[in-house]
């Protein structure tokens, strides 16, 4: 009989705030953390906004390792992931630490280090390229700095899958529990602002010039974000025997692949509509049943339209009485965190029974004409919550949330 | 409510949802064979009308759904039940 999977613990770094109450209250409040971007020139391209993590001290969360020995993206998922453990009120030392592993999602992995080596080798300076090179700019670095700093010594990865990146590191970690590999895994993602993506976004022509206004009818594309998400998954047998807090059963998960292009979504959004429904019928969940979506929602004319009918037909006349937020709307698109924050933020709304809005809804588009909870959060039953990605190579995860009787 | 002005609130509502000219969709027109719509469209549509008419009819009811006049009759059906 396989376990059912828990969430005990939320941690979170965020444009509008780290931790799962003052992320949440802001979250709630409709703050935006779309600023103009400050961490390096954005002359050379037609768009200057990014939604930055402001004031973060690595020293204050790394602690075991030199917070200096690992980029930006590695020192947000070690502080989310510190976060979440202290949130969940797992004690450590008495888990045995082949038990518990590490699956984290990115998009860039540790890109100011290509771009330091990038800077050498244009000032011909190649001899100015460190040692650690090597050991600080390959992903995988991000899920193995988490287990260095707390002793976690079971499966270890971490999976670049782009912007549905958090929610397969929640899928694996969910099989790993499933198939009594592991106790607890903690699982996630993150990325960091930078020069390097902001560039290939730019170029693509994909970045909004004023903010982020997923599903109105004058959304005008993304805006590029940065944070870090960890969950503590937990076998429902564990929790319960240490009576931990459960914020809520990860039900099950979807994956499929549009097979189609690089970064335009299949125009049928078929892939979408094939994740979504294997999800529920992993569950065993109907449709209807659905109370609240977390939406990929970047904000893009294409994603938000072809999304909006992936969601009709999966849900039929169901889907206009579902309310489904996009929070890259105050947060950006946090890359391969961003379905890792979206999970949090679906525990939380099963937890709460209260779910965030789409802010920045001004003018309804008339193709996007579904509940996308408008500006102001909203209380709401959630029994289930489903969180949908879509990513570059047409990659496609939901992850559904219940509520867990045995909530402790 | 006559049946005539169902039937053209329904086209009406096709019209909108699709771009199709109302003049080009006959009373008989089925909506998969005549008039070229995939399941999203009509979808849609359905949602509209009932929206218009506050109706509710169950999805097994709706998948019975052929042509105009399908529809045309089961509308009428739920706001002559009503008026009783």
């Amino acid at each position: 009989m396989r376990s059912a999977v828990v969430i005990t613990g939320i941690g979170v770094i965020t444009p509008i705030g780290s931790g799962p109450v003052e992320f949440w209250n802001n979250l709630l409040d409709g703050r935006c953390g779309v600023d103009d971007v400050r961490s390096f020139d954005t002359s050379a391209f037609n768009c200057h906004r990014g939604a930055e993590v402001k004031d973060f001290e690595p020293a204050a969360y790394v602690k075991v390792q030199d917070p200096n020995a690992m980029g930006r993206a590695s020192q947000f998922a070690v502080a989310a992931a510190l976060i979440a453990l202290t949130d969940g009120g797992l004690d450590l030392r008495l888990v045995a630490p082949e038990r518990i592993g590490v699956s984290m999602g990115t998009t860039s992995g540790e890109p100011h280090m290509i771009e330091h080596y990038d800077d050498c080798h244009v000032t011909k300076q190649l001899e100015s390229v460190g040692r650690d090179f090597i050991r600080k700019y390959p992903c995988n670095i991000i899920s193995a700095h988490i287990a260095a700093e707390f002793g976690l010594e079971g499966p270890n990865i971490t999976i670049p899958a782009a912007c549905a990146a958090g929610n397969h590191a929640a899928a694996f970690g969910f099989d790993t529990i499933r198939s009594d590999k592991a106790d607890v895994m903690l699982a996630g993602g993150s990325d960091c602002f930078s020069r390097i993506t902001y560039t290939g976004f730019a170029r693509l022509g994909a970045i909004a010039p004023d903010t982020c206004r997923p599903f109105d009818r004058n959304r005008k594309g993304m805006i590029p974000g940065e944070g870090a998400a960890v969950l503590v998954l937990e076998s429902l047998d564990h929790a319960v025997r240490r009576g931990a807090r459960i914020y809520a059963e990860m039900a099950s998960y979807g994956l499929s692949c549009d097979a189609h292009h690089m970064t335009a979504a299949h125009p049928s959004g078929d892939g979408a509509v094939r994740a979504m429904e294997t999800a529920l019928a992993e569950a065993g969940i109907a449709p209807d049943e659905v109370n609240y979506i977390s939406a990929h929602g970047t904000g893009t004319p294409v994603n938000d339209r072809i999304e909006t009918a992936a969601v009709k037909r999966v849900f039929g006349k169901a889907a206009w009485r579902i309310p489904m937020s996009s929070i890259k709307s105050m947060l950006g698109h946090t890359m391969g965190a961003a379905s890792a924050i979206e999970s949090a933020v679906c525990a939380l709304s099963v937890f709460k029974d209260r779910i965030p809005p789409t802010i920045n809804l001004e003018e309804p588009d008339p193709e996007c004409d579904l509940d996308y909870v408008p500006n102001n959060s909203r209380q709401h039953c959630v029994g289930v919550a489903m969180n949908n990605a879509y990513a570059f190579g047409g990659n496609n995860a939901s992850v559904l949330f219940r509520k867990c009787e045995a909530r402790n | 409510m006559d049946i005539q002005e169902i039937r053209t609130s329904i086209k009406a509502s096709i019209s909108n949802v699709t771009g199709i000219d109302v003049n080009e969709i006959r009373d008989d027109s089925s909506y998969v064979d005549d008039l070229g719509l995939d399941s999203l469209s009509i979808l849609e549509i359905v949602v509209d009308v009932e929206a218009k008419f506050d109706i509710d009819a169950p999805e097994e009811e709706l998948r019975a759904i052929r042509t105009i006049e399908d529809t045309v009759r089961l509308v009428q059906q739920y706001v002559l039940s009503r008026v009783e």
